[in-house]
């Protein structure tokens, strides 16, 4: 009982209260298409000028893997997604070409049937969140900004946003390890390390639910490094309540060593890990911004209103 | 929880007490149905030799009564027909048609029997009988050395009164406590019995008899079989016909066994076939058949769904009208395990979002447990492992052969039955589970589930997929565990409307916004670092 009442006063956020307190209360189903579906998400951002890579192609038909070869020829870097897929599943990131087969992020190299395969297999619909038939797209491939090189291990970090009925609540970035594949996903194995919302810099990290305070592969501190265009981010990540309308929304960034921040994909159901990157309780943090009015306040005066109030209640 | 979310799992709770306190408190119905504990299979084989001409070959046919309760009847005539009169000597079944070759009918009977005690005939002075009656005062064929050993012995044995309960009563006596019960003897002439003291159940069936009509007393030898766990491995449940009387006293028949002692009273072992028969073999009537008659008890820990069935009868409440205990037994077989389901569901919530653990797919736990019930436990614990193999075969093999994902599931599919093909032949020859029979739902969620483990080890890892794997197994074992619970199976059966209770569970569950126990594990550095 005593572990329960020290939770409490942690306000860490379970599982059960995550769907029940805010999923469900706050997040609206007819609204989950709008992220569940990113290419439905790409033509929303657009109309919202909120910046997202480019899709060069979008397949959904056994048939039109035909001609991939053609398709595929004047790119040289790409990133392979399904639309409707989860948790980072199914995505293959090509960085470039040699000899004709296509090299992975982690190394490994694909042939055209080897790609047409995987792609078939999203098709399918091994990756989708339904499980029904998907549609696969074909992405521009992020360049790792040079600030997060020593820490990225194979692929290209995020930085998650909570988004809480508008305003900008918690943060962390998420690296990619050897473990994870090249994905920046938690479950995998990619660790994740908060952010000081008022900052924007780094802070400890977490690994599968452990405290980390510097990456598994390479060994570089996680702590001290600032992220670049910060505020930007926050105001991307803002705007993407006003294009879904879903009050309890993790948007992901990444940052783009050429074009800057891009929104990768927003998500209707962000994990709960980001208390122990933040060493804060996620549920303390939500409470904070549950009744404050957010009707025909423009995204930039909500973040400067997230981020008093968090400045406010900070020791 | 606000209040209306109350009030609604106020009302599903009443709403499942209030029959099951009408039933029990104001109807006064049994809780529950009790234990059986003696179910018989009886199978009446013929062996039938060819022969051109159309036959008729009979067979005894166990008569339902108030101590004997029919639960199931199987027959194959094997291209005879089959028909069963309703004799008031007994029921008889005739196989009928032509046999053309030689060829094995049987009979099948699940029943039931229990003790019945009559109450004991009170003083019985009747002279003259009814017609009805009067076939059971006939004489025997006896020759003179007979006749006078009887008289003989009547001098001794029978008392100066016209009461006939009391003239029955010594007869029985004496056949019981001076003529010596011997198993082995076949079909003993009175003669012989007289001289030797000594008969079979036939022998003192026929003294009985005989006795009592000399003396005016309607009476009537009664061939069955003795339904008893046999000594002898070998005898694969084969039974003799064993026979004792009824004597009509008091207006009424009342059994007499002067065998095993019982007047007016039958034990459950008893399971009456013919009266007034001296020999199966008149009702058999052919010459080229051969009847024998195996008894084999079913250890069972079934419930007394007749004995129930007549209660709520008796009851005769419209509500009982709908009870799921009116349903022809096959069905309720099925409802019986579909039941279970949400039991399984239960357990499955709480250990999900209570505790917290991760499974395969949401229900896949509890089909798995239906599964363990459906096969047996060790199979279906070993069938799990071999699930797990198949799903790795996929993963590190079959994925690299670049197949769309149909057709390699097709093949998992058909791997799943050519092990099961395998498995049952091996079976059969080493005998290692008995009754095994794949059913066809497993076959389906075995699929599934390898699919679903395939998928979770590409995209969690091995780590993820091994707890999942636990969760998966643990949630089956407690639900198989919970699901072999008899008890618990009848109570459900009898009492469905407990699944509105149930559904209050789901509401409160589901309105659970706290933490889930594993959640403590997965954020304790939470608590170091402050």
């Amino acid at each position: 009982m005593r572990i329960v009442k020290k939770f409490r006063e942690l306000g860490v956020l379970g599982m059960n209260a995550r769907i029940g307190r805010y999923m469900l209360r706050y997040n609206d189903r007819a609204n989950y298409p709008k992220v569940d579906d990113k290419a439905l998400t790409a033509a929303l951002a657009s109309s919202h000028h909120i910046p997202m890579p480019a899709n060069y192609a979008v397949f959904d038909s056994y048939g039109s893997l035909r001609n991939l070869e053609d398709t595929l020829a004047p790119f040289g870097a790409f990133v392979i997604k399904p639309a409707r897929g989860s948790k980072g599943n199914g995505i293959i990131v090509i960085t470039g070409r040699e000899n004709g087969a296509f090299i992975r992020s982690n190394g490994a190299r694909y042939t055209v049937r080897d790609l047409r395969y995987h792609m078939a297999q999203i098709l399918s619909g091994l990756y989708s969140l339904s499980g029904y038939p998907d549609r696969v797209i074909i992405q521009y491939m992020i360049g790792i900004h040079p600030v997060f090189a020593p820490l990225s291990v194979n692929g290209v970090p995020d930085v998650r946003i909570i988004v809480f009925r508008g305003f900008p609540v918690m943060a962390m970035v998420r690296f990619p390890t050897r473990e994870s594949g090249g994905r920046a996903n938690l479950h995998q194995g990619a660790i994740g390390v908060g952010i000081d919302m008022l900052s924007g810099v780094t802070g400890s990290g977490v690994h599968h639910n452990r405290i980390i305070t510097s990456h598994p592969d390479t060994g570089a501190a996680l702590e001290g490094t600032a992220i670049p265009l910060w505020d930007e981010m926050l105001l991307m990540a803002v705007k993407g309540f006003d294009m879904t309308g879903l009050g309890y929304l993790g948007v992901d960034i990444a940052l783009d060593a050429d074009k800057g921040p891009m929104v990768l994909e927003m998500n209707a159901r962000p994990g709960l890990a980001i208390q122990l990157a933040n060493l804060t309780g996620l549920g303390s943090r939500l409470e904070l911004f549950s009744d404050i009015p957010v009707e025909g306040i423009p995204p930039e005066a909500r973040v400067a209103r997230a981020l008093d109030i968090i400045r406010e209640n900070t020791v | 929880m606000n209040r209306k979310v109350w009030i609604l799992i106020i009302l599903l709770v009443a709403l499942s007490a209030a029959p099951i306190v009408y039933k029990t408190v104001i109807l006064g119905i049994s809780f529950i149905p009790r234990v059986d504990k003696n179910l018989w299979t009886v199978e009446f084989t013929t062996k039938i030799k060819a022969s051109p001409r159309v036959r008729r070959i009979g067979f005894p046919v166990p008569r339902p009564s108030d101590r004997v309760f029919i639960r199931d009847t199987q027959f194959d005539g094997k291209g005879m027909a089959l028909t069963i009169s309703r004799d008031p000597d007994g029921y008889v079944g005739h196989w009928r048609g032509r046999a053309a070759w030689d060829r094995t009918a049987y009979f099948k009977v699940i029943l039931e029997t229990v003790e019945k005690e009559y109450p004991q005939p009170g003083d019985d002075f009747t002279a003259a009988y009814s017609s009805k009656y009067t076939r059971y005062l006939a004489p025997s064929d006896l020759n003179a050395q007979e006749l006078e050993d009887l008289s003989r012995i009547e001098k001794d044995i029978i008392p100066d009164t016209k009461n006939k309960t009391k003239l029955a009563r010594a007869i029985y006596y004496f056949v019981y406590e001076e003529v010596l019960y011997n198993g082995n003897k076949r079909h003993t002439p009175i003669g012989q019995v007289l001289e030797t003291l000594e008969a079979s159940s036939w022998g003192k069936s026929k003294l009985f008899t005989v006795l009592c009509r000399r003396q005016g007393i309607p009476a009537r030898m009664v061939g069955g079989i003795i339904l008893r766990p046999q000594q002898e491995e070998e005898a694969k449940g084969k039974r003799k016909f064993f026979f004792w009387n009824e004597a009509y006293l008091d207006g009424k028949w009342k059994p007499v066994c002067a065998t095993y002692g019982n007047f007016a009273r039958l034990t459950a072992e008893y399971l009456p076939l013919f009266w007034d028969v001296e020999s199966a073999s008149d009702i058999v009537g052919d010459k080229d058949a051969k009847l024998t008659v195996h008894a084999n008890k079913v250890e069972s820990t079934e419930f007394t769904i007749h004995e129930y069935r007549n209660e709520l009868h008796q009851a005769n409440s419209w509500l009982l009208e709908y009870s799921l205990y009116m349903l022809p037994l096959r069905l309720q077989m099925l409802l019986k395990t579909l039941l279970l389901i949400p039991l399984g569901a239960v357990v499955l919530t709480f250990f999900r979002n209570i505790i917290g653990f991760k499974t395969f797919g949401i229900f896949m736990p509890v089909l798995l447990a239906l599964f363990f019930m459906e096969t047996s436990f060790l199979f279906g614990v070993g069938f799990f492992g071999v699930l797990v193999l198949l799903g790795a075969i996929e993963r590190y093999y079959l994925e690299k052969l670049h197949l769309l994902a149909v057709p390699r599931l097709s093949i998992i599919l058909t791997l799943v039955v050519i092990f099961l093909c395998v498995f049952s032949v091996l079976n059969q020859s080493s005998r290692l589970f008995h009754n095994f029979t794949p059913a066809l739902f497993p076959i389906v969620i075995t699929t599934i589930f390898i699919e679903r483990f395939n998928l979770m080890l590409v995209e969690e890892g091995i780590e993820n997929t091994a707890r999942a794997l636990a969760g998966t197994l643990v949630i089956s074992l407690i639900c198989y565990a919970l699901f072999s619970v008899r008890m618990l199976q009848v109570i459900i059966f009898t009492y469905p409307e407990v699944l509105f209770t149930f559904i209050a569970v789901f509401i409160l569950i589901g309105s659970y916004n706290g933490y889930r126990l594993s959640e403590f594990l997965r954020f304790r550095e939470l608590l170091k670092r402050r």
